[in-house]
């Protein structure tokens, strides 16, 4: 079974965390599926031990002698424990040539791996298989690095190949790792990862990671974004309307999501007919010369034509639609 | 001695598909006398079209610049090769669906129409001695006997290099890899062209650069439709170890922000980028 391990939490010791929205943020992992949960000491203490309890809990803790503060953690993940019981051993690997040292580890014990940036920058494609079979024996939690821009690519690919595969990921990759929301949803795409869950929760974790990290995540991000259902060109938007999956890979309301048209210099006659519609005035405009004053005005003011616009263009065409009758 | 992949920005085209993004046609001529300036191989200027900025600016980056291909994209119409050919670029792009989802739920046609259609495209460009490069569209979810047939006719036509377009970016590293691989097979120039809705597109990039293809298209930003396109920043920042790129991370980053101040002089309705 695939497990994914959100890590989020303990990327945020610098915010002012509120008890009830980690709790929030906790209870909505749950809903998406996820294995596990990260926290470290600081966030168990603000949660005074009150933990969700559909999750597997672990905890990143320098020294286990400690352990015992903690109950409802199920695992400890450290660099200074030998891997057994509750504890798990983190390993830093920073070359996938350094995956050999697998070959002697002992098969009862748990790791984390942390790091790999480059496994998918491979020097070989012998190297790389040679990797990945290690990594398979070895049945590691993968917590892979991004300095290379393949983190969420790292982790999808690990579980691709290895069906009992467990990764580490923080939502929007936060910390420099894989983002949590692309692991996921290419699961559900390529390996049909719970094909029965909705995802449309990861459009409140979006919300709940805002409010605790006071940021706005941008519109186009992969997967969470708010516009990456937005369309523009001619091209796309006749393709979505004759079936969205001509230019979606996932239908926007598998992520709490919604498709919009917008209006705009690379605007099509589709659109302008799809928003007549939507006025239930499909037959009352000339398609072509709306078209051309949406091209015009949003050349003119750099950006998108918004629908308060549009509907000033449908009443000044009706100004230069009587000005020509009478004339 | 490192391998050397072309770098293809498509900022001015793909990336201006991005909702709310406008190029003037003097923006459009500053990003593409910058990227010449920096070494990037190729740049697809835009699909012609006299309806929003003219052609002008084509005329102006091909007379001003110093050594980029410059590149422009036109549907699988012989009449739109034409149009684009008489403005005489280095190289018209020519996009041709792929998929059985774009040719018959998106063009309600079939393959011979797509074959017949090419070939006749293929015929307008020769005529006006101009090379093309055909975009395999929605190549990732195509079937891949179809796409091999359709390359062994190219071929045939002269055609030297075809784009892999992930078209909705569904592409995984393992089966980017295995595509490209298969693809190779024919003999022909691949160029890859990722979509970013997982995430992935630098890494697919990375992985079919790595399986043979020899150019790599990209935006800067990573603008583009949906999650955009292959962030060329990204991209090059950790191929240039593996690759000969002919062009820095440093200089994208420059050019990065020569985009963004571009943008901002915009009135963009767009807090959130």
């Amino acid at each position: 079974m695939i497990k994914i391990i959100d890590a989020t939490l303990t990327m945020l010791e610098e915010y002012p965390l509120k008890k009830e929205l980690v709790y929030e943020f906790a209870k909505t992992l749950e809903s998406l599926c996820l294995w596990g949960a990260v926290l470290t000491p600081r966030v168990y203490q603000l949660m005074q031990g009150d933990l969700p309890r559909g999750l597997t809990w672990y905890m990143e803790l320098p020294s286990p002698s400690e352990s015992g503060k903690y109950p409802g953690i199920h695992f400890f993940l450290s660099s200074f424990c030998d891997g057994t019981g509750k504890y798990i051993r983190n390993i830093q690997v920073n070359d996938v040539s350094e995956l050999k040292g697998l070959e002697g580890a002992r098969t009862d014990s748990s790791l984390r791996l942390t790091g790999l940036d480059d496994l998918l920058i491979y020097e070989s494609r012998d190297i790389y298989e040679r990797g990945m079979k290690l990594l398979i024996q070895a049945s590691p939690i993968l917590y892979p690095e991004n300095s290379c821009y393949c983190a969420s690519a790292i982790a999808a690919d690990y579980l691709q190949n290895h069906h009992n595969g467990t990764v580490m990921t923080t939502f929007t990759g936060i910390g420099n790792k894989a983002a949590t929301e692309q692991v996921i949803l290419a699961m559900r795409v390529v390996e049909r990862f719970k094909p029965n869950n909705s995802f449309e929760k990861l459009a409140d974790l979006r919300s709940l990671f805002e409010t605790m990290t006071n940021t706005q995540i941008p519109g186009h991000t992969p997967v969470i974004g708010r516009k990456i259902f937005y369309i523009e060109s001619g091209l796309h938007v006749d393709g979505v309307l004759k079936k969205p999956s001509n230019y979606e890979s996932f239908p926007p309301e598998l992520v709490g999501a919604s498709r919009k048209v917008i209006l705009g210099k690379h605007s099509g006659g589709t659109s302008i007919r799809y928003k007549l519609k939507q006025y239930h005035m499909e037959d009352c405009y000339p398609v072509e010369h709306l078209l051309e004053m949406v091209k015009r005005l949003s050349i003119k003011k750099g950006g998108e034509v918004t629908d308060e616009e549009f509907l000033t263009i449908m009443s000044e065409c009706d100004k230069y639609e009587k000005a020509n009758q009478n004339s | 001695m490192k391998r050397r992949i072309k770098i293809v920005d498509t900022t001015l085209r793909d990336g201006e598909q991005c909702p709310g993004i406008v190029f003037s046609p003097s923006d459009k001529v500053r990003l593409a006398l910058f990227l010449d300036r920096i070494g990037v191989s190729e740049i697809e200027a835009g699909i012609y079209d006299v309806g929003t900025e003219g052609v002008h600016y084509i005329s102006e980056i091909m007379k001003k610049k110093k050594q980029a291909v410059i590149s422009l994209w036109s549907k699988l119409n012989p009449g739109n090769v034409e149009e684009s050919a008489r403005q005489k670029p280095d190289l018209i792009h020519i996009g041709t669906p792929v998929s059985y989802a774009q040719i018959y739920n998106k063009l309600g046609k079939n393959k011979k129409w797509i074959e017949n259609s090419l070939q006749e495209c293929i015929e307008v460009a020769r005529n006006y001695n101009i090379p093309i490069t055909v975009g395999l569209e929605d190549a990732s979810r195509a079937d891949v006997a179809f796409l091999v047939s359709l390359i062994r006719l190219m071929k045939q036509q002269g055609v030297e290099t075809i784009r892999l377009a992930d078209t909705v970016g569904v592409l995984f590293p393992r089966r980017a890899g295995e595509l490209v691989r298969e693809i190779k097979q024919t003999g022909i120039m691949i160029e890859v062209h990722e979509h970013n809705d997982f995430g992935m597109a630098v890494a697919n990039s990375m992985v079919m650069a790595l399986s043979g293809a020899d150019m790599v298209d990209g935006t800067l930003l990573g603008i583009g439709e949906r999650a955009g396109n292959c962030n060329l920043y990204e991209f090059v920042h950790s191929a240039a170890r593996k690759f000969d790129l002919s062009v820095s991370s440093q200089d994208i980053k420059k050019g990065e922000n020569l985009l963004k101040s571009i943008m901002s002089g915009g009135k963009r309705n767009d807090s959130e980028d």
